[in-house]
């Protein structure tokens, strides 16, 4: 019988107590492994969705690369479960929120990770306590300006360059000007090889979509 | 959710705004609580299924953090086999980018072959 399919005694705990367990993997690796088992199981229908749709701006293999990075994400929270903090929060509505949160901050991570050898996996968990409060948004239909935004990404020709480029944007660091920041040379380097390219295309191919977005933002929306 | 009234006026519109606008849209990963609940909001309307062979809690800890061995893109990039299929058609220079790149491919290939006839070998 699998891990995931035990009946676990710890389904009464709420999930920040299952991350404190989980923090205590060297000290208590069995209750920790059972409080991961209970995570896993509540969070898993949450994190995956968020792993598929990301995954598959990046490319047309995302079968493979949503399980690789679900595989990871899961192991990150396990490894660095500590980072977590409900920061005295006890609304469990609440606590929730932030839980994803932290993984949505950890997928991003493992992403970069698959075109890194440089990430430090604690320092980018730190970013979710950056992360600013406000109310929950209702859904609704897509502004016109979304329609707009959607239909310059389909003005990029070529679905290899509209993958390369919606990868970038996982890792838009901004200058004070706003603009961004010069991607690191190992990931230009990790992204060429991902997708088969030369490190030259890679740095052409963002200039080019960037260029053609927004200019297509430009004409087409009116203030 | 609607967004924000970002000036796109010109064709110079900041990285930033056409950043904005794709956490927005859930194409980029959100930094704000209301961008995360935008995105959620849009998975449950995709309703994207929960396969069944994902990884188990027991294969995870097994796995520990993997990195995904295959390229994204098996094809050749256009332009490289161009710029090989020019060089050789005018005598020119190969760039140093595609140079590198044709190293590796070589040395992966060499690397298969040499697998192939070690697995042919038969055992002393």
């Amino acid at each position: 019988m699998e891990l995931a399919d035990q009946p676990s005694p710890l389904t009464e705990y709420a999930d920040d107590d299952l991350l404190v367990f989980m923090s205590m993997n060297k000290e208590d690796p069995e209750t920790a492994e059972k409080a991961f088992n209970e995570f896993y199981k509540r969070y898993k229908g949450i994190v995956y969705p968020v792993v598929y749709k990301f995954c598959a701006e990046c490319t047309k293999n995302v079968d493979e690369l949503a399980k690789i990075i679900f595989n990871n994400a899961f192991f990150n929270a396990y490894q660095y479960a500590g980072s977590f903090s409900a920061k005295g929060e006890t609304k469990q509505e609440v606590i929730k929120k932030r839980i994803i949160g932290w993984m949505v901050q950890i997928v991003r991570t493992e992403i970069k990770n698959q075109f890194s050898s440089q990430y430090d996996r604690e320092k980018e968990q730190e970013a979710y306590a950056a992360m600013s409060k406000s109310a929950a948004a209702p859904s609704s239909p897509p502004s016109p300006k979304e329609i707009v935004v959607t239909r310059a990404f389909e003005q990029i020709p070529k679905d290899r360059d509209r993958e390369i480029f919606y990868t970038y944007w996982f890792f838009y660091e901004e200058t004070p000007g706003g603009n961004a920041k010069r991607l690191p040379d190992d990931v230009y380097e990790n992204l060429a090889r991902r997708y088969n390219t030369t490190r030259e295309n890679i740095r052409q191919i963002i200039s080019r979509c960037k260029k053609l977005v927004k200019d297509y933002i430009a004409q087409n929306t009116k203030i | 959710m609607p967004l924000p009234n970002i000036p796109f006026n010109s064709a110079e519109g900041s990285d930033r705004d056409l950043y904005a606008l794709l956490k927005k849209m859930g194409l980029a990963v959100p930094d704000t609580e209301e961008e995360l609940d935008h995105l959620l909001h849009l998975l449950e309307d995709q309703h994207i299924p929960i396969p069944d062979d994902l990884p188990t809690p027991k294969e995870i800890l097994a796995h520990g953090f993997i990195i995904l061995e295959t390229p994204l893109d098996e094809s050749m990039d256009p332009s490289i086999e161009e710029e090989l299929q020019q060089a050789a058609r005018e005598g020119g220079d190969i760039s140093a980018d595609v140079r590198k790149r044709m190293e590796e491919d070589r040395n992966k290939s060499e690397d298969e072959q040499d697998d192939e006839q070690s697995n042919r070998l038969p055992n002393r």
